[in-house]
């Protein structure tokens, strides 16, 4: 089982839409792929048409078999572990308990059996939830805008990711939210691309298909197969599988 | 995997009326409409439905869909396959392939039965649009309709992860719309209930179904009859080599027909079948070495990771050896099952069993079945343990021998009677036995493998000397297993002959006390 995290500090990057799109094209692969939204805006569990509710709240889910909350979505290998409102004091939850950095991780292995891929949609933040998910993942997929105050985020991210306890996570960085047309934008990318290794190749551009998943609520592929949105994540989500595979 | 619903409704019932059952609670969303032929895969011996597991698949054209679902906890889960299904591996890997293959074994799968539908997909969705159920009408009907109520529909509820309570409305609002209820495997049932057949068929032990006060003629009627429909019922997967379970079936149903007749004495005149003995004995005889090739080549990887890597190669010799043995022994078999010597031994012997003569009958014939059953059950658990405790470490390995043919008599005495023996015992008994008997056969496998091995390494002009060598690792690896296991025998027989298992056998027959030996 790998764990992919959708994680940037800062907010609005399009960390959803992305943990949403590329879940849904790992399970179209056959895989069979969880996705577990843990911001308490609930908005993957939206997306999916799935009540951003968990019985019992977080405490219960922390205390008790995980299959209880997982909610099968509409599409063929893809569940939800549904938001939850309360996600929003899980702090204070693991802060309260011994290996307070650890829940994320030993939920997580109760399941390893029954699936492929696990997608976390993080919240934003530097939070002990964000260590939680960071200590349970096997690689940090982070959307990018490409401007200058989300390059001191990304150095703020790179310089994290470097604890020794984080050993063997992977950062892959992909530029989210572009717009073409923007000068800024090109320069950045072309900047980075310069500067940093291990940037994602595909890149997803500002599409209007992709603010309409909200309204649709299902992934982009399933009702506009051919856009813009919907072929950019298509090409992200080769690149990281291939990439999967190459690192092992 | 997720839990499924079933129900049954006489004629043909339109989608359009289904979706009306779901009105006011859900939504409905139409789904596809298409013609498909729904096969039941199983096993001859169906073990996937006797281990809880059903797998139909619905095919269109080279489309097909594998449904797997386990009818005691309710699960099931849908697999697109490309073609008709043959083979679990076909499954793709994934985790109920690895189940089932458990379940199966040895055998293989075959289409036990099949009907065309015609199936209309439905989504029941909640307030958000989502769907919470998958509904699926099948209307069903026998091809050459014979029967006149064949024409049914199955209304199957597959439940999505999470949403069982929606699923136990939308099976209440059927339930109430209908007035019937759910039922397990309903589709599986109703289909083998259009297409006149049955379930359990197929079982090689024999299931007795007849009063305790039926006599011992009835009773070793009944028994030979179900062999012989055993062997029977085999006789076409041996012909079509659809897998080895066929030729061990049909040789375990001799193996039990002789022992019947063997043990059960005085139910027939030792005159009237003595040429159906010799007869069964001789079909045990011309299927055996065909049996013992099977058992090489099944076992061949393990016979392979046994011997070390340099002689692998040396082994490929041997292996082609058994194979080109096993095309000409399954030549020698075929022409026995159709040839005249066999079909008359099968014609006779049912004629036999159907109306044997006055003249026929011996003098425990007219007695009720319980004294005779528990007369020759006895007599042969005495003959186990009085062989059993003679052997030391010096005895010969015919001794062994000897033991294991009894105690397999005893085994076949046990299944012949169960019906007549105190609930719980004869399972305690058996298992018991069981344990007994893994470690004689043990030993005696070895024992034969190495005179087998040791007759084709010398009878046979190898091309390669490698071959020769891997044979000589196999000899040793079986002296060595053989070694062990009659180390063994002594631990395993004490816990065997122990006063508890004397005490099982005294209640076996719990009509009367009986003395121990």
């Amino acid at each position: 089982m790998k764990v992919i995290a959708l994680y940037s500090i800062k907010g609005g990057v399009g960390k959803t839409a992305s943990a949403v799109n590329l879940a849904y094209m790992c399970a179209q692969g056959g895989n069979h792929t969880l996705l577990w939204d843990l911001d308490p805006q609930g908005a993957a569990s939206f997306n999916l048409r799935i009540k951003a509710k968990l019985a019992g709240g977080p405490k219960a889910l922390f205390g008790r078999d995980i299959m209880r909350y997982v909610k099968q979505s509409d599409y063929d290998n893809l569940d939800l572990l549904p938001a939850d409102f309360s996600n929003r004091k899980l702090d204070l939850l693991f802060d309260a308990r011994t290996r307070r950095k650890q829940q994320v991780r030993r939920l997580l292995e109760s399941v390893a059996d029954r699936y492929d891929y696990v997608f976390i949609d993080s919240p934003p933040g530097l939070t002990l939830v964000v260590e939680n998910i960071l200590r349970a993942a096997d690689l940090v997929l982070s959307p990018l805008i490409p401007s200058t105050l989300s390059l001191r985020t990304l150095d703020q991210l790179t310089e994290f990711v470097r604890h020794p306890k984080l050993r063997g996570l992977r950062l892959w960085v992909f530029f989210s939210m572009v717009d073409v047309r923007r000068q800024l934008h090109r320069e950045v990318m072309k900047q980075l691309a310069t500067q940093r290794q291990g940037l994602m190749r595909h890149f997803i551009p500002y599409s209007s298909d992709i603010e309409r998943m909200g309204v649709i609520r299902a992934p982009v592929e399933v009702f506009a197969r051919r856009s813009q949105g919907g072929l950019a994540y298509r090409g992200l989500w080769s690149e990281v599988a291939r990439r999967l595979t190459d690192h092992g | 995997m997720n839990d499924t619903v079933e129900f049954i409704l006489p004629g043909n019932v339109p989608t359009s009326e289904v979706e009306k059952f779901f009105t006011g609670q859900f939504a409905a969303a139409r789904g596809p409409e298409y013609s498909a032929t729904l096969r039941f895969h199983d096993t001859f011996d169906w073990r996937l439905y006797r281990a809880g597991w059903v797998l139909e698949e619905a095919t269109r054209g080279r489309r097909g869909v594998v449904g797997c679902y386990n009818r005691r906890t309710g699960d099931h889960v849908s697999i697109p396959v490309t073609g008709r299904l043959r083979h679990l591996h076909e499954l793709g890997g994934l985790q109920e392939e690895r189940d089932l293959r458990g379940v199966v074994g040895l055998r293989a799968l075959i289409a036990q039965a099949q009907l065309p539908v015609r199936v209309s997909e439905i989504k029941l969705l909640n307030d958000d649009q989502k769907t919470v159920v998958h509904c699926r009408v099948g209307q069903y009907q026998a091809p050459d309709a014979a029967e006149a109520n064949s024409e049914f529909t199955a209304i199957r509820l597959l439940g999505l992860r999470g949403y069982t309570a929606e699923l136990r409305i939308a099976a209440a609002r059927i339930a109430s719309a209908t007035n019937t209820t759910q039922r397990e495997c309903a589709v599986l049932h109703r289909t083998m209930e259009v297409l006149g057949q049955t379930l359990d068929e197929h079982a090689v032990k024999p299931h007795i179904r007849l009063p305790p006060s039926a006599t011992a003629l009835q009773w070793m009627s009944a028994i030979c009859t179900r062999l012989v429909d055993v062997m029977v019922s085999n006789e076409a997967g041996i012909v079509q080599d659809i897998d080895t379970e066929f030729l061990h079936d049909f040789r375990v149903a001799v193996r039990r027909t002789r022992s019947a007749l063997g043990q059960i004495r005085g139910v027939y005149k030792t005159e009237s079948i003595t040429r159906f003995s010799s007869e069964f004995a001789w079909l045990g005889q011309v299927t055996g070495p065909l049996r013992d090739l099977d058992v090489f080549l099944l076992h061949f990887d393990e016979l392979r990771a046994s011997v070390p890597v340099e002689l692998h190669d040396g082994l490929q010799g041997f292996n082609d050896y058994l194979r080109g043995q096993r095309i000409r022994e399954r030549r020698r078999i075929l022409k026995h099952l159709r040839g005249e010597r066999y079909h008359s031994l099968v014609e006779d012997w049912r004629c036999f069993l159907a109306e044997p003569g006055t003249r026929h009958r011996g003098g425990a014939a007219g007695q009720t079945v319980v004294p005779v059953a528990r007369e020759h059950t006895l007599r042969i658990w005495r003959r186990v343990l009085k062989q059993g405790r003679c052997i030391n470490d010096s005895s010969p390995p015919q001794a062994l021998h000897d033991l294991r043919i009894s105690c397999k008599k005893l085994r076949y005495m046990l299944e012949f009677f169960t019906p007549l023996q105190t609930a719980g015992n004869a399972g305690h008994l058996t298992r018991r036995l069981r344990r007994l008997q893994e470690n004689l056969g043990d030993f005696q496998d070895c024992s034969v493998q190495i005179e087998t091995l040791y007759n084709i390494a010398h009878q046979t002009a190898w091309d390669q000397p490698d071959t020769v060598l891997a044979l000589g690792a196999l000899i040793q690896q079986a002296t060595d297993r053989g070694t062990a296991a009659r180390q063994d025998f002594h631990r395993r027989f004490q816990s065997f002959d122990t006063r508890s298992t004397a005490r099982l056998f005294e209640r076996l027959f719990a009509q009367t006390q009986i003395k121990v030996a």
